[in-house]
């Protein structure tokens, strides 16, 4: 299993162009992205992994501010899973994750940054899937 | 509940905020130049964790509309 290493903002440097930058305007219609990164695996044994560490979230948070303006956080995420659905009791695990809400323009630039930040998460912090939502909504 | 819109004096007082903000279960947004704006719940777990900031909220006369922020 490889190791963690911190989150690199700069791997994003290339997909951050300039009309990353939403249109917050009546009647725009604009991508809203959900980011989900663990904080900590608790598992079925009681044990705690620390995934994203302070630092990470710093530069996650300062970079996607830089990027697109402003963000929104919903505090800290609860969730149940397993790793191998095959053995879900011994795979189990309770997830913190910090929760990112972004508004981006409506355009393929925006899906491929956030393709890009998917990547980079899951590399930095060996994770094999970090969750990214899109939704499509008005703003009135 | 109130809106503030806070201000941290240094990268690493930002850093602390989020870690201690994290278990505040309502919503924030973080803006350019270290701004947050968040509830009072979020001044009360930085209040607790004593982590500087400067409130730059502007306040309204009585009887006249808030001002724009910031």
């Amino acid at each position: 299993m490889a190791n963690q290493r911190p989150f690199n903002p700069e791997a994003l440097t290339p997909f951050a162009v300039p009309w990353i930058k939403p249109n917050i305007g009546n009647w725009a219609t604009v991508w809203r992205y959900t980011l989900l990164v663990p904080v900590e695996h608790i598992l079925a044994d009681g044990s705690v992994r620390t995934v994203a560490t302070p630092e990470d979230l710093l530069n996650l948070e300062l970079m996607l501010i830089e990027h697109f303006g402003g963000i929104t956080t919903l505090g800290q995420c609860l969730g149940l899973g397993m790793r191998d659905p095959k053995d879900p009791v011994a795979s189990r695990e309770t997830n913190k994750h910090a929760s990112y809400l972004v508004y981006a323009p409506a355009a393929p630039a925006a899906d491929q940054y956030f393709q890009a930040l998917r990547a980079e998460l899951q590399d930095a912090l060996v994770e094999a899937m970090i969750l990214v939502e899109r939704q499509e909504v008005l703003l009135l | 509940m109130a809106s503030h819109l806070i201000q941290f004096r240094s990268k690493l007082d930002y850093q602390k905020a989020i870690m201690a903000l994290l278990e505040v279960p309502q919503g924030r947004l973080g803006l350019p130049h270290l701004q947050m704006v968040v509830t009072d719940a979020h001044i009360s777990a930085l209040s607790q964790a004593g982590i500087p900031f400067d409130d730059r909220t502007k306040a309204a006369k009585n009887g006249q509309p808030a001002p724009i922020q910031p």
